[in-house]
C-alpha cells in the first residue's frame, strides 16, 4: 500500500532570489547541509550550478528543484523545495515559471553591498505572483556590513516590509536556522486537492541521454503516478507512460508518486523537450478536458542568425552538433542555408542576443566548432500582391520594393520596471526607439512600471544595455511579442568592391537607414584588413549608394632579408600568418574576417 | 621584362663559414654574433675539425663559393681566415672562378687588411657601410663614421676585389633627401653590387624591445614601400639593376652565394650556428641543420669531434620542393616550374597544385610567366610574403 500523502501545510515551495555574488549558491549549499541533505564529504561547492558556462556568467539556465527535511521548532518535520531559477531578460518567461511554483522567496542581499539593480528584476516578478518575500541580509560577518542601512535600501527600493529580515552568513552558517524558520512560518503553505484530477506546472525540462526528457513540475492538482498515462495541456493528443517519478534530494532518488503541492521529476520516454514545453500543464490522459494552467507561453525563437563554419568541409559537423543542441533546447531552432559570400550553413533561431551567444559559446566549446555568426536578425513579413504574407527571418530574402505591397515588423510589448528617479531617461530612450507609450503605473511610491510598444528589431540591438546604463543599471524589462505593425523598412546591402555580400545585409528603418549605413561602413573600414588593392565598402538601398568607405591598399608585404639561415624560420612564420587567414573569408578577392559580420550590431559604438 | 638567368647552375655548391665574434652588438642585429674576446687560431682550428668532420655531408666535387659571415669576420686574423680557404680547396676542390666572400665592418678594417685577405685568397669583400650620414650610422648604433665607410669601400676597390656594399633605409623620420645622398655617395664609389635593405625589426633585438616599449617608432610600412621605388629607380639609373628583393648589381656580378640559397643549391655551414642544407639530387629529401649556436660551447665541441646540431629539419619531397617555390620566386629569375615537376618526380600532381595559384597571383600582377619560368613583377617584390604565402598554401607541403 502507498504510505500516506504528505500533508499540504507541512510543505513549503521557495526560491532564492539573489544577485549574482550575494551568495545565493553558498547559502544554498548551507541550507542544504543544514538539513543533513549533503553528506560531509559531499560539500563540494555550488550544488545548484551544474554546468561551467552557467557558473562563469553567472547565469543558471536550466531550472534545479532539491527537496529537504526539515524539522522545525515546533517539534514538526517539514518539507522544504527549493527551487532555482535561471536569470536575464531572454529568459524571463523561465524564471516567472519557476517562481509560479513557489509560495515565498528568499531576497538575499548583500550587507556591505546593498540592493543590486540586477536583483530588482526577478523581485518584481515574485511581487507580481503575489510570492511571500523573506529578505536575507547575508554577509554579515564581513567588517563593512551595514545591516541598518540596507534594511532601510531593501523597503525603500525594493518596497518591501522589512519587519521578518534575517540577518545571516552563509559563510559561517549564522543566520540559517533563523531563515528555515521563516521559511516554515512566514511562507504560505501550498493550495491544492490530491484527489482531483492532475493539473501540474511543467517547471522545466532537459534532455537526458538515457531516459529521454526529464520534466521538473509541481503539481497543483491530483497526483503523478509511475505506469500511468499522461498529456500536455498543448498537444492533448500525445500520450506519454510516466516511467520515473522522483525527486531531486539532492540526489535524484525515485518515488512511487509526486502528489498536489509537492515538487519533483518525473521521465516517459519523450523524446524532444519540444513536448515538453516550460510552463505547459501536465494533465491526466484520462482526463483530457482538464484546464490548464495560466500563463503558458509558446517560447519561439524571436532572433535569427546565419551560423556558418570557418572552414566548408565541417558542414556536416556542425549540423551534429546543432542537432544535440536542439533536443534540450525548446526555443532554439536551425535550419540549412546558403550564403554566396559564406557557403553552406544554418539559420539558427534563438530568444534573444544573450541565447544566441550561449549557442554560439556552447557549440565553440562543447563541440569544438569554428563559426562565422551573421547578424541577428527578427521575423519580418511582406504582403504580396496576391495577398500571399511571407515570412521574412533573412534580409537576403526580402523582396525588392515593388514586388511587395507592405511590409510588417514585430511589435514587443515591454514593461520597465524601474526606480522612479529613471524615469526620465528610461522614457527618452523608448522613444528614441520608435516606441509607443501604452501605460505607466506607480506600482509604490519608488518604483513605476512603464509599458511601451516597441519594434523588436529596436530592442535587439543593445537595447537592454542602454536601458541598464540610463537607469544605472536599477531598471528591468520585460517583454512579449504584440503583434506586427506596417512599417517603412528597407534592405541595406553592403557592397564590396561593388559585389554586393549577401550575410551583411540588413533590414532597417528607412529614416535610420542613412545613420545605419554609415556606421555600418565606418565599422566595416576598421575590421577589414588592407588588401593588395584598395576596398571599397558601400552601403547601399537597391541601387543608391549611401555611404561609402575604402580600405586602403598596403602598399607592400614582404621581408627584405632572407639568406640560408633564414629559411625555415621563416617559412614557419609565413605558416602561421597563413592560419591568420585561414579564419577569414574570401568575398570575391577580399579576404573579410569573421567579426566583420557581425559589425551591424556594434554600430552604435561608434 | 626581361628575365636574365640565375648566376648560378643546378650543380653548384656552396661552403658557409659563421664567425661569430663583434666588437659591439648592433641594436637591429638578430644573427648570431657575440661581443666577446676570442681567440683567432683556436677558432680556425675548430673550422678545419668541422670541415674534416662533416665534409662528406655535402658529397664530393667543386665548390663554386665559400662566405664568410659573421659576426664581424674581418676581426678575424687574415692567415687563419686563409687556412680556412685553404682547406676548403683542399678538401672539394674549387670549380672555374670560385667566389670567395668575406663580409667586412669599415671600423675594424684598414686599407693593409683589406690586401691582405686578398693575398689569402679572399676575392670580394660585403661591406657593411649601412649609411654615409654619420647622424643615421649613430641611430643605427654602428661604431663607424661615414668617411670610415668611403675609404673602407675605395680601399677594398683598390685591391682588384669585387665588392658589395650594404645599406640600411626607412629609417625613422627619413626622408627620400636623407636616402638618395647615401645612394649617391654608394654609387659614386662604383662597388659591383650593393644591397639596400629597409630596415625591419626583429622582436628579438635591442629595437625590437624599444619600438614594444614605445622608445622606437618605426618608419610606416607605405612610407618604407615609397622608398624602395625610390631607391630601385635610383641605382638603375646608375647602372645596378635589382635581382632580388633588396640586391642590386652591375650585370654579371650578382652574388653567386646568396644565389644558392635562393636556387635551393646545397651549402655545408661551418661555425657557430651556422646553417647546413644538403638535398637529394632526386629532391626526394633534405637537411637543414644549424650549429650550436654559443661560440665557447661550439669551440670545445667542434675541437672534440662532436658535431650534433642544435636543431635539425628533414623535409619530404614536397617540403622540398615548397622551398624551392617560395625562396625561389624571391630573385628575379624565378623558378621553371616544369623543371621542377620533372626532377622532383612529381610530374603532373606539383603542376595542377601550382599553376592555378601562379595564375592568380600572375592576375594580381604579381608574377609574370617567362617560358617555362614563373618570375616576380616589379610590384610582386613587394609582395614577396604574399607570393610565399600562396605557393605554400598549394603545394600540400610541410615536414
Amino acid at each position: 500500500m502507498a504510505p500516506p500523502d504528505f500533508p499540504l501545510d507541512r510543505i513549503r515551495n521557495f526560491s532564492i532570489i539573489a544577485h549574482i555574488d550575494h551568495g545565493k549558491s553558498t547559502l544554498a549549499d548551507r541550507i542544504l547541509e543544514y538539513t543533513g541533505a549533503l553528506s560531509e564529504r559531499e560539500k563540494s561547492d555550488q550544488w545548484l550550478d551544474k554546468m561551467d558556462l552557467e557558473r562563469e556568467r553567472g547565469i543558471t539556465i536550466k531550472a534545479q528543484a532539491v527537496r529537504l527535511a526539515y524539522k522545525a521548532n515546533d517539534g514538526q518535520t517539514y518539507q522544504l523545495n527549493l527551487i532555482d531559477t535561471p536569470g536575464h531578460v531572454d529568459f524571463t518567461y523561465e524564471v516567472s515559471r519557476s517562481l509560479a511554483a513557489c509560495e515565498g522567496a528568499l531576497l538575499v542581499v548583500d550587507a556591505s553591498q546593498g540592493v543590486e539593480a540586477q536583483t530588482l528584476a526577478n523581485v518584481y516578478l515574485a511581487v507580481d505572483q503575489d510570492l511571500e518575500i523573506v529578505p536575507v541580509i547575508n554577509k554579515i560577518d564581513l567588517p563593512s556590513a551595514r545591516p541598518d542601512e540596507v534594511k532601510q535600501e531593501i523597503e525603500e527600493v525594493v518596497g518591501l516590509d522589512t519587519s521578518q529580515t534575517v540577518l545571516a552568513s552563509a559563510k559561517t552558517g549564522v543566520g540559517i536556522p533563523e531563515i528555515l524558520e521563516a521559511v516554515v512560518h512566514h511562507m504560505l503553505p501550498p493550495e491544492g486537492d490530491p484527489n482531483a484530477p492532475l493539473q501540474a506546472l511543467l517547471i522545466d525540462s532537459w534532455f537526458d541521454p538515457y531516459r529521454g526528457v526529464i520534466c521538473l513540475v509541481r503539481v497543483q492538482n491530483g497526483r503523478i503516478r509511475k505506469r500511468e498515462q499522461i498529456v500536455f495541456g498543448q498537444n492533448r493528443d500525445k500520450r506519454f507512460e510516466v516511467l520515473e517519478v522522483g525527486v531531486f534530494a539532492p540526489h535524484p532518488t525515485a518515488l512511487e508518486q509526486l502528489t498536489a503541492g509537492e515538487v519533483g521529476f518525473f521521465a516517459a520516454s519523450i523524446k524532444e523537450v519540444r513536448d515538453a514545453k516550460v510552463g505547459d500543464t501536465v494533465m491526466d490522459a484520462k482526463f483530457r478536458d482538464t484546464k490548464v494552467l495560466p500563463g503558458f507561453r509558446d517560447v519561439k525563437p524571436m532572433v535569427f542568425a546565419g551560423f556558418f563554419p570557418i572552414v566548408n568541409s565541417d558542414y556536416d559537423a556542425l549540423r551534429d552538433a546543432l542537432e544535440k543542441l536542439r533536443l534540450n533546447d525548446a526555443a532554439f531552432s536551425f535550419e540549412p542555408e546558403s550564403s554566396q559570400a559564406l557557403g553552406f550553413g544554418f539559420r539558427c533561431g534563438f530568444l534573444g542576443l544573450l541565447h544566441m551567444n550561449i549557442v554560439q559559446e556552447r557549440l565553440e566549446r562543447e563541440f569544438g566548432a569554428e563559426l562565422i555568426t551573421t547578424s541577428p536578425t527578427t521575423i519580418y513579413r511582406a504582403t504580396m500582391p496576391d495577398g500571399v504574407v511571407l515570412n521574412i527571418d533573412n534580409p537576403s530574402r526580402m523582396p525588392n520594393p515593388g514586388e511587395y505591397k507592405f511590409l510588417e515588423e514585430p511589435i514587443v510589448q515591454c514593461k520597465l520596471h524601474s526606480p522612479t528617479e529613471y524615469v526620465g531617461p528610461l522614457l527618452k530612450l523608448c522613444e528614441e526607439r520608435r516606441g509607443l507609450q501604452k501605460g505607466m503605473e506607480y506600482v509604490h511610491e519608488t518604483r513605476v512600471m512603464i509599458t511601451y510598444e516597441i519594434p523588436f528589431a529596436e530592442v535587439v540591438y543593445d537595447f537592454f544595455d542602454k536601458m541598464k546604463t540610463v537607469s544605472r543599471g536599477y531598471a528591468s524589462l520585460d517583454y512579449e511579442l504584440a503583434g506586427y505593425r506596417e512599417a517603412p523598412l528597407v534592405r541595406l546591402d553592403v557592397l564590396l568592391n561593388g559585389e554586393k555580400v549577401d550575410a551583411l545585409s540588413v533590414i532597417v528603418h528607412r529614416d535610420r537607414a542613412y545613420e545605419r549605413g554609415k556606421g555600418l561602413v565606418t565599422r566595416l573600414r576598421k575590421v577589414i584588413p588592407r588588401q593588395q588593392f584598395d576596398v571599397a565598402i558601400q552601403a547601399a538601398i537597391g541601387t543608391k549608394v549611401i555611404a561609402r568607405e575604402t580600405v586602403k591598399a598596403y602598399r607592400k608585404d614582404v621581408t627584405a632579408k632572407c639568406y640560408g639561415g633564414d629559411i625555415t624560420r621563416k617559412r614557419k612564420l609565413l605558416e602561421r600568418q597563413k592560419e591568420g587567414k585561414k579564419r577569414m573569408k574570401q568575398v570575391g578577392a577580399v579576404e573579410v574576417p569573421q567579426e566583420a559580420f557581425l559589425s551591424v550590431l556594434k554600430v552604435d559604438d561608434e | 621584362m626581361s628575365c636574365p638567368p640565375a648566376p648560378v647552375t643546378p650543380t653548384d655548391r656552396g661552403v658557409y663559414v659563421h664567425f661569430p665574434y663583434c666588437e659591439k652588438k648592433c641594436p637591429y642585429c638578430d644573427f648570431n654574433s657575440h661581443a666577446v674576446a676570442h681567440d683567432d687560431g683556436a677558432y680556425a682550428d675548430a673550422i678545419l675539425a668541422e670541415l674534416a668532420g662533416r665534409a662528406h655531408e655535402l658529397g664530393p666535387g667543386a665548390v663554386r663559393s665559400i662566405f664568410f659571415g659573421g659576426g664581424t669576420p674581418s676581426l678575424w686574423d687574415p692567415p687563419q681566415v686563409g687556412r680556412v680557404i685553404a682547406a676548403v680547396e683542399a678538401t672539394f676542390g674549387f670549380s672555374e672562378a670560385p667566389e670567395i666572400t668575406l663580409e667586412a665592418n669599415p671600423g675594424t678594417v684598414v686599407p693593409d687588411r683589406f690586401k691582405a685577405y686578398v693575398a689569402h685568397g679572399v676575392n670580394r669583400f660585403s661591406i657593411g657601410a649601412q649609411s654615409f650620414t654619420d647622424r643615421e650610422l649613430v641611430s643605427l648604433g654602428r661604431i663607424h663614421g661615414a668617411d670610415q665607410a668611403h675609404r673602407a669601400v675605395a680601399a677594398a676597390l683598390d685591391t682588384g676585389a669585387r665588392v658589395s656594399l650594404d645599406l640600411m633605409y626607412g629609417l625613422p623620420g627619413q626622408s627620400w633627401a636623407d636616402v638618395a645622398r647615401s645612394v649617391e655617395r654608394a654609387t659614386a664609389l662604383e662597388p659591383h653590387h650593393i644591397s639596400a635593405y629597409t630596415l625591419t625589426i626583429e622582436p628579438d633585438t635591442a629595437l625590437g624591445r624599444r619600438t614594444r616599449l614605445g622608445l622606437f617608432t618605426p618608419m610606416e610600412d607605405d612610407d618604407q614601400a615609397g622608398l624602395i621605388h625610390d631607391v630601385t629607380a635610383a641605382l638603375a639609373a646608375a647602372g645596378y639593376q635589382r635581382y632580388e628583393i633588396s640586391n642590386y648589381a652591375r650585370e654579371g656580378f650578382e652574388a653567386v652565394h646568396n644565389s644558392l640559397y635562393w636556387t635551393g643549391g646545397p651549402y655545408l655551414g661551418l661555425g657557430a650556428g651556422a646553417h647546413s642544407y644538403a638535398p637529394a639530387p632526386d629532391l626526394s629529401a633534405a637537411v637543414r641543420r644549424e650549429n650550436v649556436k654559443a661560440p665557447e660551447t661550439y669551440l670545445q665541441a667542434a675541437l672534440a669531434g662532436d658535431f650534433t646540431p642544435r636543431s635539425q629539419e628533414d623535409l619530404d619531397r614536397w617540403g622540398v620542393v615548397a622551398d624551392r617555390l617560395w625562396v625561389g620566386l624571391r630573385p628575379r629569375w624565378g623558378v621553371d616550374v616544369e623543371a621542377l615537376a620533372e626532377q622532383s618526380g612529381l610530374g603532373a600532381s606539383l603542376l595542377e597544385a601550382l599553376l592555378p595559384a601562379l595564375e592568380g597571383l600572375a592576375g594580381r600582377g604579381l608574377v609574370a610567366r617567362h617560358g617555362p619560368r614563373w618570375a616576380p613583377t616589379a610590384e610582386g617584390f613587394l609582395f614577396a610574403d604574399l607570393i610565399a604565402r600562396t605557393l605554400l598554401d598549394a603545394v600540400p607541403a610541410g615536414p
